[in-house]
């Protein structure tokens, strides 16, 4: 048997209003929201903090390849999947790959890891997207940030794969250049019945008649649309109750684009019991469906934190001044502050475990973890004793905290901690998804994967800390 | 004890303190010419008496920086860079320099131009590394003691603000009566107060230390020559310096209230200094009070008073210029702002002023010892200097 032996989606702290929007331009808006993605959080980050809940420390080690979908890759020409492996702590030896360009990323993604499961192969894939609509336009608000990721393989599988049907097609509707930061888009009639409808159809009719399954076979319909109202519509249309139908939650969250689907899978995965048969069906240039069966093992699993439980968490207090500061969409005052350095890639590099999977070290002569790795040990002085120890995944407390509102941010003042890690071991960085007045000395606190910063295009990756009831490991 | 200190084996003949400021109608040049023109008059000597060079700059480049400006004749200069512990590091082994016997005449001089850089505040040199620590600047660092400090001893956010503005009230009313500090004016407690927060809610614009050009110099030469030179020559008791191991940034266990390099050498530099009691036995004290919290914290690491002390003596007055234990009484940093390279050689001619009877309104009763301690880092991590003068032998 293959399947999903493990799911989690990752839905970010910031939630903007699209009334909060309206208001700003003398209109009225819905009473919307979607999730943002904070400004150290990109498609990479958010597919880490989705993907890391999805292997129990160890689990790691049985990983033979990563596969990171997304439509808004930080990097045009460096492996996203790269940099997830690492932050996974996978082993070398593994398949990587990016699947990219194409709202259908996530299924194109999940299928060649459900391929790999059925020669035997553990892939964990993740599909992440924050695509942007235009400043006052329907898509800003109605888009969404955020991540999905799963553990495909035999073993203890959750959500047994039963089959697929794909139908692909050259049919462009939305689209970006090389140059494109927002989403350019055909009208929305042409879209739907030309392209939507008519494709998911054919692909769920050729799947159907493959299988000889039909829509009362499913407990749930995992249906993507680029607007709610045409998720509601196309499901009738294929005859399927509004019972069955997996909510898109884009009035929460927004389209996440190609990890929209997905999420909408784990949050079904979530609820679902064994026996359940769920249908799978992504759209874009043609049309994904693939078929699961819930199984007993999915009885005891639960996502470190559910996607319902992240709905409800989260801030809708931020302004729209904040996302289009975080999205870099304003023409900001010069600092009067040295510009930030790059960082020195061999540098970094050479960091490689430590930045990435968070390793520090432990003496070996008097068992004391230490951040970053070091050679002579600051407790005892022993040289050379050292082994590698990693931190994530530990418990962590606030020693001390300030907030810093000099400093170069996209969301002054930066909240800058020390933490204290159980058992040993302590780190200065920034606390994330935390209101400044929550914070307090002994505040427990997890670690969590952000972009400290792109300077010279390069992106740099490392720890920050989050409170424990967002996301991560706890 | 392998190091033996260099107590009463070399004194200073001479010094000189440019204006700290914001200079920007003043080059490199004039700050140094002024600083050493005045130093070469007080020790009544040509610059061709001084046999070598110390220079010490966080930010100027090779010894050629002070030989070019000086036209000296081939002499040797050595540019120094340690952190805000510079000037105190040129001052150090400048005074090794003589103490070895290798040199007559030796100048340390400190000189920092900031106002030129277009910056607030003092940045640092950008490091080529993977840049995945934080970034943050010196006011949110030393802003991590103030809810440190607070735990540890129990003190109410009221309280500690308290102490803090007095401690910035006590160095601008000192620096009010400077005519070499930047701001000489002082400052009403309630302004001081009410000022905004830049770390909030702990540390306000008024807690940190300015930014200034300066230039100070001196010219030192083994004790016993700089006797038959003056009969009132300015003795070196010690000058210590630690530069931490990051131990408090690896290991927890340190508590954030205390400049751990500082209190480690404390007790050691006194007594290579023969200091007893410090509370009672110096006079001049010059700390590095770039922080208002840190000068709260130093207090206590300086053993001016007991641990969790420092911020209700701070409040009572002890450290006012009419206190029991006056500190910074030439205005601190927060007055003169901190010039790297220059502070710790100025905060050594505020003791020469007090030794000599020149310091104006300041002038204290018959001083007879000094200190000038800075640190260069971050609290949990730095490295720090002690330097102890004397106006007697012994």
């Amino acid at each position: 048997m293959i399947g999903i032996t493990a799911y989690s989606g990752y839905i970010p702290y910031n939630r903007l209003r699209a009334d909060t929007v309206a208001a700003d331009y003398g209109k009225k808006g819905k009473s919307e929201e979607r999730a943002v993605a904070y400004y150290d959080e990109d498609s990479i980050t958010m597919a880490a903090a989705a993907a890391l809940q999805c292997l129990k420390l160890g689990e790691e080690q049985t990983v033979d390849g990563v596969l990171f979908a997304t439509t808004t890759s930080p990097y045009l020409e460096k492996q996203g999947s790269a940099t997830l492996a690492a932050a996974l702590d996978v082993r070398r030896d593994v398949r990587l790959a990016d699947f990219t360009d194409s709202l259908r990323a996530g299924s194109s993604a999940l299928l060649a890891a459900l391929d790999g499961a059925a020669c035997g192969r553990t892939t964990v894939v993740a599909m992440s997207d924050c695509r942007m609509g235009g400043a006052d336009g329907a898509n800003e608000t109605a888009f969404g940030d955020g991540a999905a990721a799963f553990t495909v393989g035999g073993g203890k599988v959750l959500a047994e794969l039963l089959d697929s049907y794909s139908v692909g097609v050259d049919f462009p509707d939305q689209w970006r250049d090389r140059q494109d930061r927002i989403v350019r888009s055909w009208d929305v009639r042409y879209a739907l019945t030309l392209g939507y409808e008519p494709l998911v159809k054919e692909a769920v009719a050729g799947f159907f008649q493959k299988t000889g399954l039909k829509p009362a076979d499913f407990s749930r319909v995992i249906l993507y649309a680029h607007e709610k109202r045409h998720q509601a519509a196309l499901a009738a249309q294929l005859g399927f109750s509004q019972n069955q139908l997996q909510p898109c939650m884009y009035e929460r969250i927004g389209n996440t684009g190609c990890a929209a689907a997905p999420l909408m899978l784990t949050a079904a995965l979530e609820t679902a019991a064994p026996g359940n048969r769920l249908l799978y069906i992504a759209y874009g240039e043609g049309c994904d469906v693939l078929a699961f069966r819930v199984t007993e093992n999915n009885a005891a699993y639960r996502p470190a934190v559910s996607v319902q439980d992240q709905l409800k968490a989260g801030s809708d207090a931020m302004s729209y001044a904040k996302y289009l500061k975080w999205k870099q969409l304003l023409a900001f005052e010069p600092q009067k502050r040295p510009p930030q350095e790059r960082s020195s890639l061999p540098d970094y590099f050479r960091n490689y475990k430590k930045n990435t999977a968070f390793y520090g070290s432990r003496c070996r002569k008097c068992g004391t973890p230490q951040f970053p790795p070091q050679r002579i040990c600051a407790k005892c002085g022993a040289w050379d004793q050292m082994e590698p120890y990693r931190f994530y995944g530990r418990s962590a407390r606030v020693k001390t905290f300030t907030l810093d509102g000099l400093s170069l941010s996209l969301d002054s003042p930066n909240n800058l901690v020390v933490i204290e890690f159980e058992g040993g071991g302590k780190l200065m960085t920034f606390l994330v998804d935390c209101e400044a007045e929550d914070i307090y000395v002994g505040m427990p606190v997890m670690p969590v994967f952000r972009k400290m910063f792109t300077e010279n295009g390069i992106s740099t990756y490392f720890w920050k800390v989050a409170p424990i009831h967002h996301g991560g490991e706890q | 004890m392998a190091a033996n200190g260099i107590k009463d084996k070399v004194a200073v003949v001479g010094m000189g303190c440019s204006k700290f400021g914001e200079r920007f109608d003043t080059s490199r040049e004039d700050l140094v010419m002024e600083a050493v023109g005045e130093a070469l008059q007080d020790a009544q000597m040509e610059l061709s008496d001084v046999d070598a060079f110390w220079f010490s700059s966080y930010y100027e480049s090779c010894g050629t920086t002070l030989s070019t400006i000086l036209k000296l004749d081939y002499k040797p200069v050595t540019r120094i860079e340690n952190n805000c512990c510079s000037g105190a590091e040129a001052f150090r082994n400048a005074c090794y320099g003589v103490a070895s016997g290798a040199y007559g005449t030796v100048m340390a001089i400190g000189m920092e131009k900031l106002k030129d850089n277009g910056f607030s505040g003092n940045p640092f040199a950008p490091l080529y590394r993977d840049n995945t620590a934080p970034a943050y600047g010196g006011p949110a660092g030393f802003s991590l003691l103030v809810p440190g400090y607070c735990k540890k001893y129990g003190v109410s956010q009221e309280n500690i603000r308290e102490a803090m503005a007095m401690v910035a009230f006590k160095n601008h009313s000192n620096g009010a009566l400077n005519p070499k500090a930047l701001y000489q004016k002082e400052i009403p407690l309630e302004k001081i107060k009410a000022a905004p927060m830049i770390c909030p809610p702990y540390l306000t614009v008024m807690d940190c230390a300015g930014v200034s050009d300066g230039c100070a110099c001196a010219i030192i030469m083994p004790a016993e020559q700089a006797r038959t030179r003056r009969s009132d020559p300015m003795y070196v008791k010690c000058t210590d310096f630690v530069a931490g191991p990051g131990t408090n940034e690896l290991c927890q266990g340190y508590d954030y209230c205390s400049i751990g390099e500082t209190a480690h050498m404390a007790e050691a530099a006194y007594r290579r200094a023969g200091i007893t009691d410090p509370r009672t036995q110096l006079d001049v004290i010059e700390i590095h009070d770039c922080f208002s919290i840190t000068e709260i914290c130093l207090y206590e690491d300086l053993l001016l008073t007991e641990r969790g002390r420092g911020w209700r003596d701070s409040i009572d007055g002890v450290f006012m210029r009419d206190g029991k234990i006056p500190v910074n009484i030439d205005g601190g940093l927060k007055s003169f702002g901190h010039p790297i390279g220059a502070s710790g050689i100025r905060m050594l001619y505020e003791s020469w002023l007090q030794f000599h009877g020149k310091a104006g309104k300041r002038q204290m009763e018959n001083p007879k010892t000094g200190l000038a301690h800075n640190l260069g880092g971050y609290p949990w991590l730095c490295v720090s200097s002690i330097t102890i003068v004397g106006k007697e032998l012994g």
